[in-house]
């Protein structure tokens, strides 16, 4: 908990809502495509839950491969492995979260099953 | 029995108040059988096929799966070994993936081994006829071919059970002669049952039997209150 702490760094909880904000942009932004590809895979047998978890770690991918160059610049840096890792983790996780939430909402509505009909 | 509705009721709050869409909706599938169930625009047809594979639930009525009640289970526990293929209004695949490569993805979703799928994704193209368009695009394909592309999945899982909304809305008459017949052969060669919604009695009458959906009611009316 204490390394924990220690690696919430003040720059990296300011980090938290920007990466968060970001990724839930680009998850609104990737509506129309992103509903064609859930509705194939629902139409292949995908649970609700699957097509979340799936997003969710897309979600995750993005925001990894969009800190990736703070990661190699903290550990070019000279910054411990673990340390970055501490730090970033939780913006991984908040990103990811916050890139579900426009699909979360949509699957929970009544208009996915809308989605079906012509 | 593969499938039993019994007195299935469906109600929905809209402006003019309650609307019920089936008053006591009851029937039966057994296996290898072909059901269409018909009724005109907004009777509930889609919500059926919905409250059937789990999607959406009935607000009275049970559903039975080989004699147990699986009313309250989600489509992954509902029909347990029974394979069960969905073919919505809306035709939908993967626009990143040929249809070769869809129909691997559905099939392995589906647990069939890598090394059987490549054998019932060409039997299944080939039944539809479908064979020169395996690399094709979703998108360069006609709404027709796009139908017997969702088909020749259904057929590539062995679906021991189709459901269908509406499989020819979108299709002018020729390619609905076509497809009808293929359907038709699907349930015969392949003893799948198939179960289809349609608002068409021509399209309807390929099928067995026939279930005829009454208009909805409105129970209540809320045009008392916007008044007062």
């Amino acid at each position: 908990m204490i390394l924990f702490t220690a690696g919430l760094q003040r720059e990296s909880i300011i980090f938290i809502p920007i990466a968060a904000m970001t990724l839930l942009l680009a998850s609104y932004t990737q509506t129309i495509l992103a509903e064609r590809e859930q509705l194939a895979l629902f139409s292949y047998g995908v649970t609700k839950k699957q097509l979340a978890l799936v997003h969710y770690v897309r979600g995750l991918m993005i925001a990894t491969i969009a800190t990736l160059p703070f990661q190699l610049y903290a550990l070019i840096s000279g910054h411990h492995v673990t340390s970055v890792l501490i730090t970033l983790l939780p913006v991984l996780a908040v990103s990811g979260l916050f890139y579900l939430l426009p699909l979360a909402f949509r699957l929970r509505s009544t208009k996915f099953v809308g989605l079906l009909k012509n | 029995m593969l499938l039993h509705l019994n007195a299935l009721v469906k109600d929905y709050n809209c402006q003019d108040g309650i609307l019920r869409l089936y008053n006591g909706v009851t029937f039966s599938l057994e296996r290898g059988d072909f059901l269409a169930v018909t009724g005109g625009s907004g009777w509930g047809k889609s919500t059926l096929v919905n409250i059937i594979l789990g999607i959406e639930k009935p607000s009275r009525g049970s559903i039975f799966h080989e004699g147990r009640d699986v009313t309250r289970l989600p489509f992954t526990k509902r029909f347990g070994k029974t394979r069960v293929a969905a073919v919505f209004q809306r035709s939908a695949s993967l626009p990143q993936l040929t249809i070769n490569q869809n129909l691997n993805l559905a099939l392995s979703l589906a647990g069939i081994k890598k090394t059987e799928r490549r054998e019932k994704i060409d039997e299944a193209l080939s039944f539809f006829g479908l064979e020169n368009l395996a690399n094709s695009f979703p998108e360069n394909l006609s709404a027709g071919q796009r139908r017997r592309i969702d088909l020749s999945r259904a057929l590539a899982v062995r679906a021991d059970f189709l459901v269908l909304d509406e499989p020819v809305s979108d299709l002018d008459t020729s390619t609905t002669n076509l497809l009808l017949p293929l359907l038709k052969g699907m349930n015969r060669d392949h003893g799948t049952a198939v179960l289809m919604t349609s608002a068409l009695p021509r399209v309807a009458s390929v099928a067995k039997h026939q279930v005829h959906l009454t208009p909805p009611l409105i129970l209540t009316s809320n045009v008392h209150k916007t008044e007062a």
